[in-house]
């Protein structure tokens, strides 16, 4: 059997953590933000004091997510080859959408 | 995938209505789940009324009045009639408990519904076949392991023995494990692998584990440490609400993952 139980249940714990306080920061910055212009909310975005925390929050969030539906899929999928296909799927799918969103957010920064 | 819905052949049909007994002036209603493998039919739902003045208090009581008085061919397990050998134990108005140690009084007012325990193969009637969740309890190896064999006993301080508490208690009634979503799932497979352990193989588990005189602690969390014998637990907590010695399994559970984490340092 795989052996990769507890690293799996620690991430999903650090994760979950450091997503608290940088989700509680994103959205008390959104609401404060409310208003402005894309111009100006994209040079908020630039500053690396933004910059950085976003992508971390990011990056935790589409690691977490990928954590997440990977015991979705151990839970109810029994087929094993069924099952590996939907966990690299899964992988690949996160990995995609977290490259995209962090890329946005250096895109921003090289723009601004 | 999980099968969501039962196959045809297990839906639950109305089943009889038996007589009320003569002359009873006080009567409580059953519902109780009727299969055989005997013949083809689909499992039935047979409802019995029990004359409550001439039957003791409890649903084992009930039960082995309707089989004395009523209905010969009612299946059910049972042995010590006082909650320790955790033969009777069956899914009685909608939880998982002790046939023996659960009081009519306690199921309010209505028919009491009476099935075996839930997502196991039944034998007959109220009796299911549990070899899967014993050779599950096998597995985690329930028996000390020392390195050195003392010339008498094994010692062990107070404190120690202290931990055992809450946890040697288990009668393996398999009341949690049944109840458990993620057992219901994941605690069979066809192939025998990537096996959820259940509960109550977990909360023996834990019982070697937190042994003071058990020199094997690291080979047994070995033996736990995949995706599936541990950590399909997801503290949905119905194995500590019906444990119907008041133990919990899901505790036990933390702290072998407690355990998992702090090795892993």
């Amino acid at each position: 059997m795989a052996g990769k139980g507890t690293p799996h249940f620690i991430f999903q714990r650090v994760t979950a953590l450091v997503m608290i306080p940088l989700t509680i920061w994103f959205v008390a910055s959104l609401i404060a933000h409310a208003g402005d212009s894309r111009t100006e909310l994209m040079e908020w975005i630039a500053h690396w004091h933004v910059a950085v925390p976003l992508s971390i929050l990011l990056l935790a969030g589409f690691f977490h997510m990928r954590l997440g539906i990977e015991v979705i899929i151990d839970d109810y999928i029994h087929k094993p080859d069924t099952r590996g296909m939907l966990h690299f799927l899964n992988t690949l799918f996160s990995l995609i959408l977290g490259a995209i969103a962090v890329w946005s957010v250096v895109a921003i920064t090289l723009i601004v | 995938m999980v099968e969501l819905t039962l196959p045809k052949s297990s839906k639950v049909k109305k089943g009889k209505t038996w007589p009320k007994p003569e002359g009873a002036k006080s009567l409580r209603e059953y519902r109780i789940y009727r299969w055989s493998p005997d013949d083809e039919e689909n499992p039935q739902v047979d409802t019995y009324y029990v004359d409550t003045d001439d039957c003791g208090p409890m649903i084992l009581d009930a039960l082995l009045w309707i089989k004395n008085n009523i209905d010969p061919t009612l299946t059910l397990r049972r042995s010590c009639r006082e909650g320790i050998c955790g033969s009777c134990a069956m899914n009685i108005d909608g939880g998982n408990t002790l046939a023996c140690t659960k009081g009519m009084d306690e199921v309010g007012k209505g028919a009491i519904a009476v099935y075996p325990l839930p997502h196991q193969p039944v034998v007959k009637d109220l009796v299911t076949d549990l070899t899967n969740f014993y050779e599950q309890h096998a597995a985690i190896q329930p028996f000390l392991q020392a390195s050195e064999n003392p010339e008498t006993e094994h010692l062990q301080a107070p404190e120690d023995r202290e931990k055992l508490d809450g946890l040697y208690e288990c009668i393996l009634c398999a009341s949690c494990s049944t109840s458990c979503p993620s057992y219901w799932w994941n605690g069979s497979k066809e192939d025998g692998k990537n096996e959820y352990l259940g509960p109550a193989a977990l909360l023996q588990a834990y019982r070697w584990l937190v042994d003071s005189r058990d020199d094997e602690r690291n080979r047994r969390l070995d033996f736990l440490e995949d995706n599936f014998s541990l950590y399909r637990c997801h503290t949905i907590m119905n194995c500590a609400q019906v444990c119907p010695k008041g133990l919990n399994p899901a505790e036990a559970i933390a702290g072998i993952k407690r355990m998992m984490v702090e090795r892993s340092r």
